[in-house]
């Protein structure tokens, strides 16, 4: 019992923290104002990346760099063409989806002749604690990735909430018209708030790549950056709910895996593969009315239309 | 999305204004911000600025300006994807001739391009009246997907004869695409969830419905002699419920392509001309305002979501009853994700969705042809995605440049009020 608890418990951290890392970025784009789709797209280019990265220069840490950097580039054009250019922001998520699909499926395919492993980042046991039974091996025993999550919330929950940059990003999403007059350049912070996405999202993919698959597929993130705005606003666009968000998802997504490992095999595999999503839906229909949305989200800004 | 508020830029760029300008023009909301001034009654504020009026462009020099723009960003995107095929070792030339190979040239091949068009227009059509309206149904995939189903189900299920079940089926197709974003329109009439999520969600969860159905042989599982391995997909269509051929200057298509071009044509007229048409821009435009002005969102808006799942719906099942003719959980095919570019690239206007779903449907009946030239076919995926891009960017560059031009005027103003 205890065991097949601990084979249902692994998984789901695992696939909570690769949620988390993105929903974390996606978060921190929302409180700003902007619903940045293009998180699916950030986190495919950053688990591409990263794979080639790793395939080519043999270092998985190389690859994950890489995939970062992926993650930026998609935030940079995401950022100019919504908060610059004055895109509609759901149009440029679309198109750089669309984008991420066919530049990576299509160099898959070319480049690395559809097959690429670069090795995986190893797993660091922590000594004692991974012994602890239950959770010891989920929470202790994961990629040395799975780590990083801790400070990455604790930074994440600083600047959004404890420094000037942050109170600036929260004011842009909440009401830029009296953030522009307190003399904040609106859409720089909302640009740099996409940016913050790109580097989370992109690590995100890497993670995905390099951590726990070691290598790449096709479309490998399979919707599961929507599946991180998902946890944003099932959270109410709180981090603590953000974070209950993508463990709870995280959790469904893990079920697909889990349950044939424990023995339980007559759930179809059709039922398990929609789990996640249908738990989002329902998990927004349950939350969406009580949740503190801010105010100016996905709304665009220019100076003197308000 | 309002105009500039303050009377200085105000009454820049009257020629936007005018009647029809709005084809091209950014009011189709994809681009936002910059608004043509309406021409405010109270306007004596706008004394300063009369005396500029004059060095305002005419409409038509900016039409040609932002027709120049799109064939430029076109004319990148066309380089873009030549050097792309080339950074692999393929050759632009063969691959260009392969794609017009495969989608004009060879015998029949037009003919094919059009079928695949009709389930573009009819997706990307329904993504114009739901984004017109402010609802983002970006999950038409899914919706796709559901309408095969419906369609599949009554022709495979219901009793009558083959006529009708042909007919029912694409209505059932209509209803099972307009339900599954209805369910959309529901959560967010009742509970406020975000449309653009909900609909995304939905897409990931309807091959998985489809896919339970036709693995059970109790439902709609192919148990004839024929499937002797059990893979999981519906019995395939008796032929008389096919949908009829239509020989058209030697090539074949069927009558759902006719079908889908007075439906574009029905609609397009309608959200030009109609108080519907009206009523869903206001909507688009302007919650608040629309509302006073007697606009009810959940009905309208709402509405319009689940028209567009219907016609989303209405091209799966035309698919299935019009080439597919056999039920399996990849049904939707793209044509949802593919449609929905459409509608971008033809820039929320229905009349361009023909022109571009062909554009889309010769990339996907010419990819097939791409074998023999050694490059893979996804490289059409990236010329769709390197245009809906080059469709972008004309409006945002014409955006940046009202910026620059009211900020001229409206220094020009202040300096000219500084003067006692």
């Amino acid at each position: 019992m205890i065991a097949d608890l601990e084979t249902i418990i692994e998984p789901t951290i695992r696939l909570a923290v690769l949620l988390l890392f993105a929903a974390l970025g996606e978060y921190v784009a929302e409180r700003a104002g902007t619903i940045n789709i293009s998180v699916e797209a950030m986190m495919l280019a950053g688990a591409y990346a990263a794979a080639l990265g790793a395939a080519e220069t043999g270092s998985p840490v190389l690859g994950a760099a890489l995939g970062v950097v992926a993650g930026l580039a998609v935030a940079a054009m995401q950022a100019h063409l919504s908060h610059n250019l004055d895109v509609n922001q759901f149009v440029v998520g679309i198109a750089l989806s669309t984008l991420a699909i066919g530049v990576t499926t299509f160099l898959f395919h070319e480049i690395s002749g559809s097959s690429m492993a670069g090795g995986l980042l190893h797993v660091v046991e922590v000594p004692v604690l991974s012994d602890i039974p239950l959770i010891g091996e989920a929470l202790f025993g994961q990629p040395w990735p799975t780590y990083l999550i801790a400070p990455a919330v604790a930074a994440v929950w600083w600047t959004v909430h404890r420094t000037g940059w942050g109170l600036e990003v929260r004011a842009v999403g909440e009401n830029p018209t009296a953030a522009d007059m307190s003399g904040v350049p609106v859409l720089a912070r909302r640009r740099q708030a996409i940016y913050v996405c790109g580097l989370l999202s992109g690590f995100s993919g890497s993670y995905l790549a390099v951590a726990l698959v070691g290598g790449f597929s096709q479309n490998m993130t399979a919707g599961k950056g929507f599946i991180a705005i998902a946890a944003v606003l099932f959270g109410g666009w709180r981090l603590w709910g953000t974070i209950t968000g993508a463990l709870l998802f995280g959790f469904a997504d893990a079920l697909g895996v889990a349950l044939p490992a424990v023995g339980i095999e007559n759930v179809p595999g059709a039922v398990l593969d929609s789990m996640p999503f249908v738990l989002a839906f329902a998990g927004l229909l349950v939350f969406a009315t009580r949740a503190r949305k801010p105010d100016a989200l996905a709304e665009p800004f220019s100076r003197g239309a308000a | 999305m309002t105009a500039p508020g303050s009377g200085l830029v105000g009454s820049v760029e009257p020629a936007r204004a005018t009647p029809g300008g709005g084809d091209n023009g950014p009011d189709d909301g994809l681009v936002g911000s910059v608004e043509p001034a309406r021409a405010t009654p109270g306007g004596g504020d706008n004394g300063p600025d009369d005396g500029l009026v004059g060095s305002v462009e005419p409409a038509s020099r900016r039409f040609a300006l932002q027709a120049g723009l799109f064939a430029a960003f076109f004319a990148v995107a066309v380089v873009v994807s030549g050097a792309l095929v080339a950074s692999v070792g393929g050759s632009p030339t063969e691959v260009l001739d392969a794609l017009i190979d495969g989608s004009l040239r060879s015998p029949g091949a037009w003919g094919r391009t059009l079928v695949e068009m009709a389930p573009l227009a009819l997706v990307g059509l329904g993504v114009v009246v739901a984004f017109r309206a402010g609802y983002y149904n970006i999950g038409t995939e899914g919706q796709v997907a559901m309408g095969a189903l419906g369609a599949a189900v009554v022709v495979l299920k219901a009793p009558g004869p083959a006529w009708m079940l042909m007919v029912l089926g694409l209505a059932a197709g209509a209803a099972a695409g307009g339900f599954w974003a209805g369910l959309a329109a529901v959560a967010h009439a009742r509970r406020r969830v975000d449309v653009l999520i909900s609909t995304l969600l939905l897409t990931f969860v309807a091959p998985n419905v489809i896919l339970f159905l036709v693995a059970r042989d109790y439902l709609l599982l192919d148990t004839t002699e024929a499937n002797t391995r059990r893979a999981s997909q519906s019995e395939r269509l008796p032929e008389s419920t096919h949908l009829p051929d239509v020989e058209l200057f030697g090539n074949t298509v069927h009558v759902g392509v006719p079908v889908a071009v007075l439906i574009v044509a029905a609609v397009a007229f309608l959200l030009a001309r109609s108080v519907w048409g009206l009523k869903l821009r206001m909507l688009g435009r302007n919650l608040q305002t629309a509302r006073r002005a007697g606009v009810r969102p959940g009905a309208v808006g709402g509405g319009a979501l689940v028209i567009s799942g219907a016609a989303a719906g209405l091209a799966g099942g035309m698919f299935l009853t019009g080439a597919a003719f056999r039920l399996q959980h990849l049904i939707a095919n793209d044509f949802g994700w593919h449609g929905l570019l459409v509608a971008l690239v033809a820039r929320l206007n229905p009349v361009g969705v023909l022109p571009v779903a062909f554009f889309f449907a010769s990339l996907r009946t010419g990819g097939g042809f791409l074998t023999a030239t050694g490059v893979s076919r996804t490289v059409t995926d990236v010329i769709q995605a390197l245009f809906v891009v080059a469709a972008l960017l004309p409006a945002a560059v014409m955006v940046v440049r009202d910026r620059r031009v009211a900020r001229r005027l409206a220094l020009r103003s202040a300096a000219a009020e500084a003067v006692p």
